[in-house]
């Protein structure tokens, strides 16, 4: 039988055909691989890298905040947690998952795929957290949702069974809990404030978050994970943020394709932030905070050379303490009902009432007007147009000089020098030493809606005409004017410096502050009439009505002030004292504002507010005559040493 | 005498010799320090035995041992059944009736299995040089212990099976 | 020819080795815990030998002694003996004030403990783990997490418990980690030993430190046990701390603790075993530590 065979031929050739094929396969194979390794490699390297590596960043813990003399004023304290790193619990979530399916499968149910998966996971989650309840005779329970959302969007960061641990819950974990256990102490930072209340509206508090900037930090293009930091919120940790935040470290991991981390890469150590000295004297803070007492009001002293501010202080305040790690509600409530969210030494606006007759004198002699000697008699009250305006002493005062009248608070005599000075000259007058724009003291949320009110405003604004009456108000600081009681503590200041501007700060100059930087310009009267002016505001503190803010051997300076405003519809006065002291040589300036309670109108600046100054005044001269014996202890010492 | 017998006498022979090093380590520990002689009682099983009778002396002699000594469960009898793996394997290079390889390729074995437990009990304390310090002293020394006491031990070891009437030398590899 | 090719493959030894590995690794749990606790109890009896063994060369190193030197050793003893008779008299007195202030303050008492005294049957010690065998088991109280001191201050923690035998982890092993505070300073600090050199006193870790201690080579800081943790009486020797550094933190420093080098050669301890609160302790009736 013989088979119709193809030819030995036909063979080869389909084999060099196959071959063929081969080869060019292989070759579009090599020449893919060559192309992808040689030319696209740093794509590749790049994909490879994102898709296997995760990011972690870590904020720095914050900087201390200091007062003038070192104390410390706002520090961290030690935070901490028991965490697990849901990372190392891999092999017991699919452990528990299978235990689960099994078991269901034995009852002959049907089981979700996704939500066994969140039951093993809340399950393994909660025997560690048992663990620590053993341990610490607590009885806490996860939250899967916590757990699940902590999986999705921070798998890599630790994640808290037990947060703020008390010192002695602490030590029993660390001494009971296995070291190679998943369960881990974890110590952070959270600011801690030494002084509780004191300065709770300037220092201000920080609040966890995750938007905070992380500079130039490796692996920018890789999927980051961010460890909350805590940001200012307000006061000082706001403004000072960007100094007081920490330098950011970072950790770089390798990660498998769930996402898991299994070896850290890269580690970049986060630093401490920068410290803060400020210019509060915490002593002289204290005291104005405890002279207060549980009124309201705002308490501001300045250093008369530098423009430092050594108190700034609002009331009602509340411990900063109770305000971190996190606000609680109740604490929300608290401090919203109180009112206690205001900085009034920054954002309260209030009529300056009878302080403002310094600027009524000094518009008044400016004008030309008003001169020193000039004397006006107060029968008790004036008629303006055909309203009668009193004065406080409703008997009269007599004949008063200027410095008299300054003493005496004279009502009568400055509406007199208003009315010859002229509302215009006085609102110049009241903008030339600032009172018409914020002093942009550097803390946030001084407000820009103080008012010096004049003809064009009123018409501007209320579409009325300005009445002399108006200025017979304006003289004594009542009617539209409204200022803060920074503003009253700067211009005191300024008056004290024989300048018409200063520029607080809160930042302490050890070497001292540039003069260019306090800021201002000679007021530029005659120094007889500055004299009248000084004279008047030493008289009233030695025998008129701001003597309850004088200390023996340190006489002061001063001005009360006690304007009738409405507060909640109901009358109430509003108590201020402005003044400096030593009234020869000016160290220290202070303005004391205090609010009236609705319906009570026994509120003075004499009664109320000068013997707040004084406790200020108090603590800063015991600390003159402290560093002044110091000195000289010192001095002694070295002539002993020679 | 039964094989299964003769083998206890080795598991109790090396047991004593383990209780030996443990007492020696004991007063050593005054100075910080510790000799690492494991290699001892696994070589001749190793090298010598037949297969199963040799992974079932191991196998024994690495459950006392892991009892007795410290350390992760079942450290000792993993290190000395991979050990004992190794020595088989090697049984075609070295000789057992050249002192001069035992020796060898017993310090050999014994770097080896310290090398493994520095590297994977060193836990937070890689970075710190005290504890290399203390590898290198202690390994030094149990190197020099080694070499010294690997041969005489080995030969022991054969006498005794020897006395108890069993050559393993005289059979067949893989027997 | 299908079983001769398994039974080759069983023959080769990395097979064999690894198909061993792979069964052991398999067993349940259960099965190699009983065994591990099997062979221990079986090695026991020779643990006890061997520190009956030890008991006896004290004994003849003490025979071998001149009777000049037993006669000086017990003078010393007798002095030692006065000197600790009064130092218990004013412990008395400190204790008996502290109970009166306790009353006063209505404050809860602290937990007692009864003292096991127990002789040390070996001591295992090197760069990985640091543990000493003692001749006291569950049959004496002991229990597992209990605290170990001798006279020179703490010693670690058990970690197992055998019969009639129990393993301690020493205070040295990087495994032991225990809240402390320094003498005088009631904050806890954590330490962590297992940084043990050569022929060095063995050192450990303290962290959490607060940032205001300072410690100095001429002023260094005694760390000792703190009651906060659960496990210590408060106030046991732990070591000194002669240096520390800040953490980046800035919260928290660092530092080295010295502990005693007699923990290297430690031969007898006593186990702290918590009372119930209607025992009270009795040091008489103690059973002897031999």
């Amino acid at each position: 039988m013989t088979v119709n065979q193809p030819e030995p031929d036909f063979y080869v050739k389909r084999l060099f055909l196959l071959y063929g094929i081969i080869a060019l396969c292989m070759l579009i194979l090599v020449g893919g691989l060559a192309q992808k390794q040689l030319f696209q490699k740093e794509d590749y390297v790049e994909h490879m890298e994102r898709q296997n590596y995760r990011r972690i960043i870590l904020p720095g813990p914050r900087g201390n905040i200091y007062d003038r003399n070192g104390k410390l004023l706002v520090g961290n304290r030690p935070l901490f947690s028991a965490v697990v790193y849901l990372n190392d619990l891999r092999q017991e979530f699919r452990e528990e998952y299978i235990r689960i399916v099994r078991e269901a499968r034995a009852h002959y149910q049907t089981l979700d795929r996704l939500e066994t998966n969140l039951v093993a996971r809340q399950n393994v989650v909660q025997r560690y957290l048992d663990d620590i309840n053993v341990i610490l005779g607590t009885e806490d329970e996860v939250d899967s949702r916590e757990i699940e959302r902590h999986f999705s969007q921070s798998l890599l960061l630790p994640f808290p069974l037990m947060t703020d641990l008390s010192g002695e819950e602490y030590a029993r974990l660390i001494e009971q809990i296995p070291i190679d256990s998943p369960i881990q102490i974890l110590i952070s930072s959270t600011r801690y404030y030494p002084y509780e209340s004191a300065a709770f509206h300037t220092l201000g508090y920080v609040s966890s978050s995750e938007e905070f900037e992380i500079g130039d930090l490796p692996g920018g293009d890789l999927l980051t994970f961010r460890a909350p930091a805590w940001i200012g919120r307000t006061g000082l940790e706001k403004q000072f943020n960007d100094r007081l935040q920490g330098e950011t470290g970072t950790e770089i991991w390798t990660v498998d394709p769930g996402g898991f981390q299994y070896d850290r890469v890269e580690y970049v150590q986060p630093r401490k932030g920068d410290d803060l000295v400020t210019s509060l004297d915490i002593d002289m803070q204290r005291a104005a905070e405890s002279a207060m007492g549980d009124k309201t009001g705002a308490v501001v002293a300045l250093d008369v050379k530098s423009g430092e501010v050594l108190t700034l202080a609002s009331m009602p305040n509340f411990d900063l303490n109770r305000l971190t790690p996190f606000i609680s509600y109740t604490v929300d409530e608290e401090i919203r009902e109180k009112g206690g969210w205001i900085n009034r030494a920054i954002q309260g606006l209030y009529p300056p009432a009878s302080t403002f007759k310094l600027i009524t004198s000094m518009a008044g002699l400016r004008n030309g007007t008003l001169h020193h000697d000039t004397v006006f008699n107060c029968p008790g009250y004036l008629r303006v147009g055909r309203r009668l305006f009193h004065c406080a002493h409703r008997a009269g005062h007599g004949d008063e000089s200027l410095s008299d009248a300054i003493r005496d608070s004279c009502n009568v005599y400055f509406y007199h020098a208003g009315l010859d000075t002229g509302v215009e000259a006085i609102a110049a007058e009241a903008k030339r030493f600032g009172l018409n724009t914020p002093t942009g003291i550097n803390i946030p949320g001084e407000t820009s809606r103080m008012l010096v009110p004049d003809p064009k405003w009123k018409e501007d604004r209320l579409y009325e005409s300005w009445f002399e009456g108006d200025t017979a108000n304006l003289s004594i600081g009542q009617g539209y004017l409204l200022v803060t009681p920074l503003q009253m503590a700067t211009f005191v200041t300024s008056v004290a410096r024989g300048r018409t501007n200063t520029k607080p700060t809160l930042l302490h100059y050890p070497e001292g502050r540039p003069e260019d930087d306090i800021g201002g310009e000679a007021i530029d009267l005659p120094p007889e009439d500055m004299e009248a002016i000084y004279e008047g505001m030493i008289e009233a503190g030695n025998s008129g009505t701001a003597r309850r803010a004088n200390l023996d051997g340190f006489p002061a300076a001063g001005k009360t002030g006690t304007a009738q405003v409405r507060k909640d519809g109901k009358p109430t006065t509003l108590a201020w004292y402005v003044g400096f002291a030593p009234a020869d040589d000016p160290q220290i300036a202070i303005a004391v504002m205090v609010e009236g309670v609705p319906d009570e109108t026994h509120y003075g600046g004499g009664s109320t507010a000068a013997p707040v100054a004084r406790e200020v005044f108090r603590v800063y001269h015991r600390k003159m005559e402290e560093k002044a014996e110091a000195e000289a202890a010192m001095r002694n010492q070295e002539v002993a040493a020679r | 005498m039964k094989k299964r017998y003769q083998v206890l006498s080795l598991v109790i022979w090396n047991w004593v010799g383990l209780q030996i090093v443990t007492e020696i380590n004991h007063y050593l520990s005054i100075w910080g320090l510790a000799v690492h002689l494991d290699m001892l009682w696994i070589v001749f099983a190793g090298v010598s035995l037949g297969k199963r009778v040799g992974l079932a002396y191991t196998f024994l002699f690495g459950i006392l041992a892991d009892a007795h000594l410290g350390g992760p469960h079942n450290l000792w009898l993993s290190i000395y059944v991979v050990a004992w793996g190794i020595s088989c394997t090697a049984r075609r290079v070295v000789q057992y009736d050249s002192p001069m390889q035992i020796r060898l390729f017993s310090v050999l074995l014994q770097a080896l299995t310290l090398t493994f437990l520095a590297v994977a009990l060193a836990g937070g304390q890689a970075d710190t040089f005290a504890y290399w310090q203390r590898i290198l002293i202690e390994g030094g020394i149990s190197m020099s212990l080694m070499w010294l006491f690997s041969a005489p031990w080995f030969r022991l070891q054969h006498r005794l099976l020897l006395t108890l009437g069993w050559n393993p030398f005289d059979e067949k590899p893989g027997g | 020819m299908a079983n001769d090719r398994t039974s080759l493959i069983l023959r080769h030894p990395l097979t064999l080795m690894t198909a061993l590995l792979a069964v052991w690794w398999l067993l349940p749990l259960g099965v190699k815990a009983f065994m591990r606790l099997t062979f221990w109890e079986f090695q026991a009896p020779s643990y006890y030998a061997t520190s009956h063994l030890h008991d006896l060369q004290d004994y003849w190193a003490a025979r071998v002694k001149s009777k000049n030197e037993l006669i000086g050793a017990n003078i010393d003893l007798a002095r030692l003996n006065a000197a600790y008779s009064l130092r218990n008299q004013a412990a008395e007195a400190t204790e008996a004030e502290l109970q009166r202030l306790e009353e006063l303050l209505d404050l809860p008492p602290l937990p007692e403990h009864r003292y096991e005294v127990a002789r040390v049957v070996r001591r295992d010690m090197n760069a990985w783990w640091q543990r000493i065998i003692i001749r006291k088991g569950s049959v004496h109280g002991i229990r597992e997490g209990q605290a170990v001191v001798f006279r020179d201050g703490v010693v670690g923690r058990v970690s197992e418990v055998y019969t009639y035998t129990a393993a301690v982890e020493l205070i040295t092993s990087r495994e032991f980690r225990v809240a402390a505070h320094f003498a005088g300073d009631p904050r806890p600090v954590q330490f962590q030993g297992g940084l043990n050199a050569s022929f060095h006193a063995p050192t450990g870790e303290v962290s959490t430190v607060p940032a205001d201690k300072k410690a100095s080579l001429t002023e260094p800081l005694e760390l000792v046990s703190s009651r906060l943790g659960g496990v210590f009486p408060d106030g046991l020797h732990i070591g000194w701390v002669y240096q520390l550094e800040p953490g980046a933190d800035g919260l928290f420093q660092s530092g080295l603790a010295k502990l005693d080098p007699e923990l290297q050669s430690v031969q007898e301890v006593a186990v702290l075993i918590p009372l119930k609160p209607s025992e009270e302790p009795d040091i008489d009736a103690l059973p002897p530590a031999r």
